[in-house]
């Protein structure tokens, strides 16, 4: 029974039920990523007023204020201002950019039962008045009278039957009946349940390493500088 | 939509969280670093730099949200 019921998942589309929403999250991650490019190109880069083919990022300028030591060793009161440029692109979250989590999870429920309730009365009565049974025997030793004795000379093909004194045939009659009687119940019961769960989960995918190199760059290498006045 | 990031700081390297909106409205954020006492501030002059930046990214993550709703529906 419980191969029968594992027996009913073999036909399920088990590519297709996974496969196909991983390729789907795929080719999304894929679109976005295209998007996330053409936006850092078009956005973060600009082009080079000296060669078009060359693309400088598009930097912001930040105001930067810090408390300085003076000359005392005390802490000023009045925190002194720097400008800062920084690159816009260290301003994005681009490794928001991806779908972070994909669960595709089915359940399917085979359950199959069978009840069987079978319930009869058999009464059945076989009487017998007049049937007839010749019964065919040996006697060893002599015959004990004449009249049952019967002679059967057509019998003389059979071996046994060669010797007249040593073969006997009776003739009986049975009388009575036969009683046949059944009555009960039959139950059969029996179920089966299967489950199958699939969950996959996709994680997301971290930043190519060009990106982090260019943000790992521009990070070490801000330097903030004095304000102009 | 505001949207949350952040960027080192220039003088610990610790990170400086900032959310955009606040950031394109002139706020300063201090450097997460308790011993660092470095904030920053978006000047006006590419206020609008940013904006335009942050505006396009919200677009490409409103993209990306779609796509994953379709994946869960």
């Amino acid at each position: 029974m419980n191969n029968n019921i594992a027996s009913q998942f073999s036909g399920l589309p088990m590519k297709a039920l996974i496969g196909a929403p991983l390729k789907a999250a795929t080719d999304a991650n894929a679109m976005i990523a295209n998007a996330q490019t053409q936006f850092l190109l078009t956005t973060c880069f600009e082009k080079s007023p000296d060669d078009d083919n060359q693309l400088i990022p598009t930097m912001v300028n930040f105001t930067l204020s810090r408390s300085v030591i003076d000359k005392d060793g005390v802490i000023g009161t009045s925190p002194v201002k720097m400008d800062i440029s920084i690159p816009l692109m260290t301003l994005i979250p681009i490794n928001s950019l991806a779908i972070e989590k994909l669960k595709v999870s089915f359940n399917m429920e085979v359950k199959s039962s069978r009840e069987i309730k079978k319930k009869d009365a058999l009464e059945q009565q076989e009487s017998s008045s007049t049937s007839t049974r010749r019964m065919q025997g040996r006697v060893q030793g002599r015959p004990q009278g004449r009249r049952q004795r019967k002679a059967q000379p057509q019998k003389q093909s059979n071996a046994q039957n060669t010797k007249p004194n040593q073969s006997h045939e009776f003739e009986t009659e049975l009388h009575g009946s036969l009683a046949k009687s059944h009555q009960g119940e039959q139950q059969q019961a029996s179920s089966a349940h299967a489950s199958y769960e699939v969950t996959l989960e996709a994680g997301q995918l971290p930043l190519p390493n060009g990106i982090t190199t260019i943000l790992e760059i521009f990070s070490k290498n801000m330097m903030p500088l004095p304000s102009k006045k | 939509m505001s949207i949350k990031s952040k960027i080192d700081c220039p003088e610990c390297t610790m990170p400086i969280y900032f959310e955009s909106n606040l950031l394109l409205a002139g706020q300063s954020f201090s450097c997460s670093n308790p011993n660092c006492d470095v904030s920053i501030a978006l000047t006006a002059t590419d206020k609008e730099v940013v904006s335009n930046a942050f505006n396009k990214f919200e677009q490409i993550r409103e993209s990306a949200t779609i796509q994953a709703d379709r994946h869960d529906s």
